[in-house]
């Protein structure tokens, strides 16, 4: 009933997922988002939930632990994710055929299929940063024709790039 | 997968080239795209799936390693992606039994690349526990693993190898620490039932549960170095102490005495803990062989360390005769030390152990009533497990009548066969293998091998009903490894002290709840408290008296091998040649001949085993067999595994003394047979020889 009074008047919801391997930013993402200052994190052990409305859409957005030892536990959010925003430590460039093996595995997934993905290609603001090209290549997305994926250059901790980002999701998302 | 017609012949093309391409080996990782591409394809080509399988079955066989590989991952994915009918054909016996011979040492094992095998039997297990629908891919699985082609714990590590590899994985670091609490099947349930939750308490509760298991995981590494670190500990005090006995003289100045007390007391005490720490290791194969390893040796300096202080022995290095008798008696009596590195058998063993015990206290335990066994029973059943084996005669014990006291005998509530009884008997011997768990008199250098917990675990869950059958199972390394035990003296001392032991375990009701893992080790452990209590030098001996008029004073080599032990550092190595004893697929045994014998009639030997194959072997074991008028007696291995060669470093070795009772001064007919596991796998060859050992050898 909600749902069908929102569509009527132009506001969707989205569940958002969130991953990305430890230290990438995501907490501090879903917190620029949800209070728009940067705050102090620590290693999320578990997971943070905060909906973000942005331009009449609800964004549920799940922010999950990316701990190596925690990520088998993935899985258990991916049911009914509508979009998944997979975060990338562009400075860390030892991780990055870790981040594009973790990707796959995510979006391969059979619950994940129908998903369409942002990549946030974050830590813009250090100096060795990986541009989002390089992120393109490096985590695979080239050659993936079937899926809907996009990198969005970002910076949490000024926040540059990431509405855009939602800008992108509510503009991909398929209902 | 029946023949396409032509008009299939494209789909069939089709997929071929989708299946080349996800299985590209020029790629250097799997070029997932390329696979997804494939599995649409296979469900929406129409007989897809029967065309798929053909071509995955043929992919498997490629000589490519990568290529072969990374079908495997497409198979895989394939087996989750495409739904029912791919399901249903991968678990019919003409899919899997393809499968079974790439893994299968009678078939296609020897050409099929390691990776490519290791990855087939993570697909068995991962299929039998996510395909529950075709039941016979859980068959198959049973199979290979009764085959022993498949075992339990290195499935365990693959399992969690592969999945880093696949989709729907797990974390890549999960692999090195086998299953971990966040592959916990109950955990799991739990939490997707939570996350799936509107509510947020329930949302609160997911949480709090994802830091529970994260701290249990904490936890369970501080665990894990701490360990490490008392094995560490352990190491260095026991070298330290041993170092300062070999420099240790009567003039030796009471500060250094002291020093040595304190050493021996801290050893004591890390003794315990490695004691304490081998119960709590489950699941970690290696890290338990290491501890009871280190344990044996500590207990074997601190046995040094006694002897010294008290007097009794003029050098240190060698122990006399007359103070090893029972220990030796009681922890090496092996003829032949199978136990040693093939942790089955000691399951098989601690079976039989646990389910006599369990009988006789169940019993009535009255020891009047001693219905002496006929032997004839023991006897044949041990001659056929002879014949099976092939090997020759070495039963110097086993036409000697018995006295079996009461204990050991018939509980009438459960039938046990005389063979089983005899087994019984057997295990007697190995039981101080059990000492490292539970409580803390003593852990006599016994345990050569590793009674892993874990694996005991199961045989105490298991049937307390004593199904007959086992005793076919035993492994016949096993009973010809205990004969030695069998001497009448040994014997009655040994039931002796396990009657006693029965008993008190029986007091104190833990006769009745064996069936738990822990009393289980508990009696285990009473059971060689008392042994090692009776039998000799343990400092908490009281009451030694008990086993005394057991030691018999031998003086036919025959008779007096299994009460003899040589330590290897006193072997000094003689003029002869090594005889090359055995020397096929890298596996190269030599035996050499020491200089001085220790005992008339009786010469030692070292057995020298080097691996030049490229991969680690483990479960090695040696084992021989001489003819009725000769004796033989192997100790305690150095190891039991073999790491894979290298070119820049010396060939892995495995050291073993073997005393070889001689009366007669004729040749030595030894027969033998060698063991050994890697991947799963299980070679086993045999050998003959003969030689003069006084003299000049020679091969047969």
């Amino acid at each position: 009933m909600g749902k069908w009074l929102s569509k009527l008047f132009g506001s969707k919801e989205m569940r958002i997922l969130m991953l990305g391997l430890d230290a990438a930013g995501k907490t501090t993402i879903l917190y620029k988002l949800k209070l728009g200052q940067s705050v102090t994190t620590i290693p999320t052990v578990g997971f943070n939930v905060e909906t973000v409305t942005y331009k009449n859409v609800k964004f549920n957005v799940w922010d999950v632990g990316g701990q190596d030892k925690i990520r088998p536990l993935w899985r258990h959010y991916y049911t009914g994710t509508q979009a998944l925003i997979f975060v990338v430590d562009c400075a860390d460039r030892e991780r990055i055929d870790e981040a594009r093996s973790e990707l796959h595995r995510i979006i391969n997934d059979r619950e994940m299929k129908d998903a369409i993905i942002l990549v946030f290609a974050n830590k813009q603001d250090m100096e060795n940063a990986m541009k989002p090209q390089d992120i393109q290549e490096r985590l695979g997305l080239i050659k993936i024709r079937d899926r809907n994926w996009y990198v969005q250059p970002s910076c949490a901790v000024t926040g540059d790039g990431l509405y855009e980002g939602l800008t992108w999701l509510t503009a991909n998302c398929k209902n | 997968m029946a023949a396409s017609p032509a008009s299939d012949m494209a789909s069939v093309r089709h997929l071929d080239t989708l299946l080349k391409k996800a299985t590209d080996a020029s790629t250097p990782t799997e070029d997932w795209q390329a696979i997804m591409t494939f599995v649409e394809a296979v469900k929406t080509t129409q007989e897809g799936v029967m065309i798929a399988v053909r071509l995955l079955l043929s992919g498997l066989q490629s000589r490519n390693e990568v290529c072969a590989v990374r079908t495997i991952v497409v198979l895989d994915t394939c087996a989750v992606n495409c739904g029912k009918d791919f399901q249903q054909e991968i678990g019919k016996f003409r899919f899997l039994n393809e499968l079974i011979k790439l893994i299968s040492p009678k078939y296609l094992a020897m050409q099929t690349p390691v990776q490519v095998q290791k990855r087939i039997k993570t697909l068995f297990r991962n299929w039998s526990r996510n395909i529950p629908s075709e039941p016979k891919i859980i068959e198959a699985l049973n199979m290979l693993l009764k085959q022993g082609i498949i075992t339990e714990e290195e499935d365990d590590k693959v399992v969690n190898a592969n999945q880093a590899q696949s989709p729907n994985a797990t974390s890549p670091e999960s692999r090195t620490r086998g299953k971990s609490i966040f592959e916990d099947d109950e955990k799991s349930k739990h939490l997707a039932r939570l996350l799936r939750s509107n509510h947020p308490d329930d949302l609160q509760a997911a949480n709090r549960l994802i830091k529970n298991m994260v701290k249990q995981d904490q936890h369970k590494l501080e665990k894990h170095s701490q360990r490490l670190n008392d094995l560490e500990r352990a190491r260095n005090n026991g070298k330290l102490l041993s170092d300062m006995l070999d420099y240790y003289s009567t003039s030796s100045s009471g500060q250094e005495k002291e020093t040595m007390e304190e050493l021996y007391r801290s050893c004591e005490e890390i003794r315990n803990q490695l004691q304490k720490n081998a119960g709590e290791v489950e699941s970690d194969e290696a890290l338990l062989q290491n501890i009871i390893k280190v344990s044996e040796e500590l207990s074997a300096v601190m046995e040094r360390y006694q002897n010294v202080m008290a007097g009794k022995a003029a050098t240190t290095n060698q122990v006399s005769k007359s103070e090893v008798l029972l220990t030796q008696a009681k922890t090496d009596v092996p003829l032949v030390p199978g136990p040693a590195a093939a942790p089955p058998r000691n399951d098989l063993l601690l079976d039989m152990g646990f389910n006599s015990s369990v009988s006789s206290s169940t019993a009535s335990m009255t020891t009047s009533a001693s219905p002496a066994r006929p032997d004839g029973n023991d006897t044949s059943l041990l001659d056929k497990q002879l014949a099976e084996l092939g090997l020759g005669n070495l039963d110097s014990s086993l036409s000697q009548p018995v006295n079996r006291p009461a204990n050991t005998s018939v509980n009438p509530g459960t039938p046990i066969s005389p063979a089983s009884h005899d087994i019984f008997s057997m295990n007697e011997p190995s039981t101080p293998m059990m000492s490292g768990f539970g409580t803390n008199t003593t852990l006599q250098s016994t345990a050569m091998g590793s009674p892993g917990p874990n694996q005991s675990n199961a045989v105490f869950g298991g049937n307390p009903g004593w199904p007959n059958s086992n005793t076919n199972n035993a492994s016949p390394a096993n009973l010809i490894g205990s004969m030695g035990g069998n001497q009448a003296v040994m014997e009655t001392a040994y039931s002796a002290a396990k009657r006693e032991a029965l008993e008190k375990s029986q007091q104190s009701g833990k006769g009745n709840i064996v069936l738990e893992k822990s009393s289980a080790l508990d009696l285990l452990a009473q059971l060689d408290t008392n042994k090692s209590a009776s039998g000799t030098m343990s400092p908490s001996t009281s009451d030694n008296q008990l086993l005394k008029p057991a030691s018999p004073s031998n003086t036919d080599p025959i008779q007096a091998l299994p009460n003899l032990t040589v330590p290897l550092e006193s072997i000094k190595p003689g003029q002869t040649e090594p005889i090359t004893a055995y020397d096929k697929n890298g596996i190269k045994t030599l035996i050499y001949t020491a200089q001085d014998a220790p005992m008339q009639g009786i010469t030692s030997h070292i057995i020298s085993t080097m691996s030049f194959l490229p991969f680690a072997i483990s479960k090695f074991v040696f084992e021989a067999a001489v003819p009725k008028t000769q004796g033989v007696k192997l100790q305690p291995p150095s190891a039991s595994s073999l790491a894979a060669r290298n070119p820049i470093e010396a060939p892995a070795t495995v050291t073993q003394v073997m005393l070889i009772a001689n009366p007669a001064m004729e040749k030595v007919r030894l027969k033998f047979r060698i063991s050994y596991e890697y991947n799963g796998n299980s070679i086993s060859d045999m050998g003959e020889l003969e030689w003069m050992p006084e003299l000049s050898a020679s091969l047969s």
